[in-house]
């Protein structure tokens, strides 16, 4: 009975202190956390052992959780300020370099950079000896995609999920390996574009779908290509 | 064009979550037992780390929230449960591929072993 009474005063005091959590956070996960923290104080309970070293560990955990948490907070606020500044000074070095090559009459495809790739024994091999010209960029699909893609941060990456999609399509490249990635065409749902691998693991013609779900993304298949 | 990197390395936490779910859906008592035991007790995790690493995964979209509903081995509380995505499983796999190369690797160059005195 004691343990019981002992059991609810330290996940009232644990609920109290899930208060601390920033708001957004606190709305998805108090409650299974508070769920969890009892299932926890139960087991122990049953098992005849004490709460109190228990429930002190897990509130010393708990609260680094919460400072870092609001760290994180803070941080993504500034990152995102950053982003705009960052969107609007890209946005105007575009209309310039378009402007530039409007006046001079030349007007390649804006990416037309993509770097060379030393190896591309792999690719070829991949696609049985197909070659086909690697697509380019072109801004117009690379801002219709961006418009239905979305952006996440996982670890100290900030990725997209169209880019999540195409990284993982060749398991056999290790994680962590440099990828870029052109987007040529969206139409009807269906991108269109190149990504190259670092390290000698090739160039490859994509075709990812999007699915009816926002942010969602399918491969449906890539070959290998060539630069042209 | 974009420049990005491949899955990054999974943290600790993220892997043993991500190999909870890969056997179907648990909630977050669920996950944490199923954690002590893959790791033969040597992996504890807390509330905090717990849910830390399942916003992160969810907002990733490497795990979903199911339903909420009853566990059968428990009491009749209503639990949310998590589940493993298609990105999830994909990530998860490469991870284990690239321990597999790290493990090959390492097996191939003997020298190595020696030096760090595996199987002396």
């Amino acid at each position: 009975m004691a343990r019981n009474d002992d059991a609810k005063k330290y996940k009232n005091i644990y609920a109290n202190l899930l208060g601390l959590y920033p708001a957004s956070y606190r709305r998805r996960f108090a409650e299974p956390m508070q769920q969890t923290f009892s299932d926890l104080c139960h087991e122990r309970v049953q098992a005849g052992e004490g709460l109190f070293g228990f429930a002190m560990g897990t509130y010393a955990g708990t609260f680094i959780e919460i400072i870092k948490e609001h760290i994180k907070g803070v941080v993504m606020s500034s990152k995102a300020t950053k982003m705009k500044i960052f969107a609007a000074v890209a946005g105007v070095s575009v209309l310039v370099v378009a402007a530039v090559f409007i006046v001079i009459g030349n007007r390649p495809s804006i990416a037309q950079s993509i770097s060379p790739y030393s190896s591309l024994e792999q690719a070829r091999e991949l696609s049985k000896g197909q070659k086909e010209p690697c697509l380019m960029d072109t801004q117009q699909a690379h801002d219709a995609v961006k418009k239905d893609d979305v952006m996440f941060e996982f670890g100290d990456e900030k990725m997209s999920r169209l880019e999540l999609e195409a990284s993982g399509a060749i398991m056999d490249v290790p994680a962590g390996t440099d990828f870029r990635l052109t987007t040529h065409s969206y139409k009807d749902g269906v991108v269109k574009g190149a990504m190259a691998y670092e390290y000698g693991y090739g160039i490859y013609n994509y075709t990812i779908k999007k699915l009816p779900k926002a942010g969602e993304w399918k491969l449906v298949s890539i070959i290998a290509c060539e630069r042209s | 064009m974009t420049n990005t990197k491949t899955f990054t390395p999974l943290t600790p936490a993220v892997l043993y979550i991500l190999i909870a779910l890969s056997g179907g859906e648990k909630h977050g008592y669920g996950i944490m037992k199923q954690v002590e035991s893959d790791s033969e007790g040597k992996v504890s995790m807390g509330n905090g780390t717990l849910y830390g690493s399942l916003k992160r995964m969810l907002d990733a979209g490497l795990v979903a929230e199911g339903n909420k509903k009853v566990d059968p081995e428990m009491d009749d509380q209503r639990r949310v449960y998590y589940k493993i995505t298609g990105m999830g499983k994909k990530a998860l796999a490469a991870e284990l591929e690239r321990y597999e190369r790290v493990v090959a690797l390492t097996k191939r160059h003997a020298v190595i072993m020696q030096m760090v005195g595996y199987g002396a």
